[in-house]
């Protein structure tokens, strides 16, 4: 059983050899033509997402980026041996030179957007109907919305790429992730406090530079 | 006397802890109620009634904070912000 972290160049795999991956595993490095996988091997491995294991796996993904262009694999990613990871890289080749290529010299940044908590200025529910008050809340949450996509635009203007995630769950209004250029990190990070700044009942939270999770785009489907 | 005091301080702790997830649920009910609003297709009997569901839950939810001398601030202030827990995760913030 082995277990995948991250999917990189081989010099980039090849100055990890020090580091070790979940449980302390030692980590290793294959490489297929150009890209590397890095990954450990276990006896047995039912990785559950606790904050130990799951750190453990952010640092080997971090330290990977700190050394070269990275395609994090989602937490909990195994295979059953080094023969299956191999032709994965194989099948996948030009795919993930492609992607590699995509998020060189990038990072991701998070962006959160918050809704401060309503302050009713109609002295509460009071005698209105239910549908008004429901009519209210929707015209409420639009708005906020409306006013989350336009800090949304400017920023995704400054990134290479960008996703919104559907339905982001309460108190977040809207959640999204760029893909920025690292000498571009200030800029967009000047942009969102300025942005923040003019609005009055969206709280703005920019979260990173993580590894692209978001942009890796190596996950089976 | 003191113990006393730390007893009334642990028992405020946890109704503010249990508020907080009462809080995030209510936010949650509601934001469902609005997307199935947006999406069409319920009719006023049932818009009526999603409304009154949630301002009842409002109302409670407003004398519950009563109750417990609790204000939104107070209710608010962990939700939304992970680095609460996460302190390491965003040094920035």
């Amino acid at each position: 059983m082995i277990y995948a972290y991250a999917i990189c160049e081989p010099a980039t795999a090849a100055a990890l050899s020090r580091r070790r991956g979940l449980g302390g595993a030692a980590l290793r490095a294959l490489q297929r033509e150009g890209i590397a996988a890095v990954y450990s091997r276990h006896r047995s491995l039912q990785p559950r997402p606790t904050a130990k294991l799951v750190m453990a796996h952010e640092r080997v993904v971090e330290a990977v980026m700190a050394r070269g262009a990275v395609l994090p694999l989602r937490f909990g990613t195994q295979l059953g041996d080094e023969d299956r990871l191999a032709a994965v890289l194989a099948a996948r080749r030009r795919e993930l030179l492609h992607a590699l290529d995509r998020v060189r010299g990038h990072v991701e940044l998070g962006l959160r957007v918050i809704r401060e908590p309503d302050r009713r200025t109609d002295g509460g529910a009071g005698e209105r109907s239910g549908r008004d008050y429901l009519l209210a809340r929707v015209g409420d949450h639009r708005s906020a919305e409306l006013a989350a996509r336009e800090l949304h635009a400017p920023l995704a203007a400054l990134a290479d790429a960008s996703v919104v995630r559907d339905h982001a769950a309460p108190p977040d209004i809207l959640v999204a992730a760029y893909l920025v250029d690292v000498s571009r990190v200030p800029d967009f990070r000047r942009c969102a406090d300025e942005l923040a700044a003019r609005q009055e009942r969206l709280r703005v939270l920019v979260t990173g530079p993580w590894p692209p999770y978001s942009f890796a785009a190596v996950e089976r489907r | 006397m003191r113990i006393e005091g730390d007893r009334e301080d642990v028992a405020r702790g946890l109704a503010q802890l249990v508020l907080t997830l009462v809080e995030l649920l209510r936010q949650l009910m509601e934001r469902q109620a609005i997307r199935r609003v947006e999406a069409g297709g319920l009719g006023d009997d049932e818009i009526e009634r999603l409304g009154q569901a949630l301002i009842a839950l409002e109302q409670r939810m407003e004398e519950l904070k009563e109750d417990f001398g609790l204000t939104d601030e107070e209710l608010n202030f962990n939700l939304g912000s992970f680095e609460n827990f996460f302190g390491e995760t965003d040094p920035k913030q």
